[in-house]
């Protein structure tokens, strides 16, 4: 089972979109502007929050994905949201949707270079709320530009 | 099981502690493995009711009980302190988790400890002095095998409560001492070279920084138990290149910035107060400059003593005092206490 997103035209703004990541054969597109002022965990999540998993989602043979885990009721969005599953079951029932997200949204920069190991960083601090640290990749990063 | 007296913790050194902080050993603090595991067909520990956890805690604890000798602790009935003092001694992550609510448990053995439906249902931490990432993986998989118990798994891949842990479920990660890298100015994130790690999103390196001790924890989550290996070796190589850093910022600190170590050493034997924080700053600045601007024939025991008593927790557990004033005044008289030289407490020339 794995995700497949519809939408041709930029996910987050509608616009065109020149910027292609492919999800297991199927293809979703982002503009420039928001491939810049997104990291990785916010396009994640803004790929979730912006799509229904009923109409957007769907598996390979077309049917869609359950909206909740039949063994401990998590929702395929508060999953998405919180990176947590509830059960095991939940890896079952909904694949392995945060390595295809990740490996998506990892597909978008061209080339992995220091960055992208600076983005990663960023993420990863901002994520444990140690934002003295984030204030300093941060600036570090401007510097590279 | 029995039941683990913190009172009784008090009094002796932590692993962590036991590595030879004479010489050079100062840098790498020690080395730690987390490994995540949960029961097959349970709920995690967040989604279970509460006779479901209880269930659950009696059933891993009757296991625990078997191959670790040493006790346990119910971390649901600990105080704020109480928990501060294990997450000092790296028995647990976090002072502030779901132990308020859930039923959960800690017991440690040697180098090894576990917490028990915590997050997960099992979290095995092994946690060794200096570079022994080998070994903390040794254990770590030992204890998990003498566990003998039936893990999710799902296709070749531990299920987990984070998702970004799915897979080998293990957290590697070593902690390095580098006070030369902070007071001299360098910023230890880009010490790091991120860009000769470019393989970051199979490796998830990650690191972070605990400033008041100048600490630096470096480590990796793997996907697949067949990566950490290779993993391994290339968390090492950045350990090394570390230690080389922080070795010529040692020596930078020795010609231009020489009184940082110095007014931190007379902070420690000196102040009439000191709070948690500086003391550990201070120290740790002292710890770069013996032998080159302070002194030299300050042991490392005595460090470690003072360190001790600089943190916390480890304050809090001696006395049943909360005030805070008055155990700033306590830490600044035993820190100044543990570090008085029978010969004197000069600069070097």
């Amino acid at each position: 089972m794995t995700p497949r997103m519809l939408d041709k035209k930029c996910i987050f703004c509608d616009r065109d979109a020149s910027n292609r990541f492919v999800v297991n054969g199927s293809s979703s597109h982002v503009c420039d502007k928001c491939i810049k002022g997104r990291s990785t965990i916010d396009r994640i999540h803004g790929v979730f929050s912006r799509l229904e998993p009923e109409e957007d989602f769907l598996i390979d043979d077309g049917s869609t994905y359950p909206e909740k885990c039949s063994n401990c009721g998590t929702s395929l969005h508060v999953m998405v949201q919180t990176m947590r599953c509830g059960c095991p079951q939940c890896y079952v029932v909904y694949g392995n949707i945060y390595d295809e997200i990740d490996k998506a949204t990892s597909c978008v920069e061209s080339n992995p270079d220091e960055m992208t190991g600076l983005k990663i960083q960023l993420e990863q601090a901002i994520r444990e709320e140690r934002y003295e640290d984030a204030n300093d990749i941060k600036k570090m990063m401007e510097s590279m530009k | 099981m029995k039941k683990v007296s913190l009172k009784s913790m008090v009094s002796t050194l932590p692993s962590w502690m036991s590595g030879d902080w004479n010489d050079d050993g100062d840098i790498v603090v020690g080395s730690e493995v987390c490994m995540y595991r949960n029961l097959s067909g349970e709920k995690f520990p967040h989604m279970q009711s509460p006779e479901e956890r209880k269930r659950v805690l009696g059933h891993v604890m009757s296991r625990a009980s078997g191959i670790m000798d040493s006790g346990a602790v119910r971390l649901d009935s600990l105080s704020y302190y109480e928990k501060l003092f294990l997450y000092e001694r790296r028995v647990i992550d976090s002072v502030v988790d779901n132990c308020n609510t859930f039923s959960c448990a800690s017991v440690a053995s040697g180098n090894t400890s576990m917490s028990i439906n915590e997050d997960d249902h099992v979290k095995i931490k092994s946690f060794f002095p200096g570079n022994g990432i080998d070994s903390a993986l040794s254990a770590t998989f030992e204890a998990e095998r003498d566990m003998d118990m039936d893990f999710a798994i799902n296709g070749d891949r531990y299920a987990t409560v984070e998702m970004s842990m799915h897979g080998s479920g293990i957290i590697a990660s070593t902690i390095l001492h580098l006070p030369a890298t902070h007071m001299t100015g360098g910023s230890v994130l880009s010490a790091l070279k991120l860009s000769s790690f470019p393989k970051m999103h199979s490796m998830c390196l990650f690191s972070s920084e605990e400033k008041s001790s100048n600490m630096i924890i470096v480590g990796f989550m793997s996907p697949t138990i067949r990566d950490i290996p290779s993993h391994v070796s290339k968390l090492n190589s950045m350990v090394d290149s570390l230690v080389d850093i922080e070795m010529s910022r040692r020596e930078i600190m020795k010609n231009e910035y020489a009184d940082i170590p110095c007014r931190a050493w007379g902070l420690l034997t000196n102040a009439r107060t000191l709070s948690s924080s500086e003391a550990c700053r201070a120290i740790s600045y002292c710890v770069a400059g013996v032998g080159r601007v302070i002194e030299a024939g300050i042991d490392g025991n005595k460090l470690k003593k003072s360190l001790l008593a600089a943190m916390d927790g480890h304050m809090a557990m001696t006395t049943d005092k909360r005030d805070d004033k008055w155990l700033d005044e306590q830490r600044a008289k035993i820190v100044s206490e543990s570090l008085f030289l029978k010969t004197g407490r000069g600069m070097m020339p």
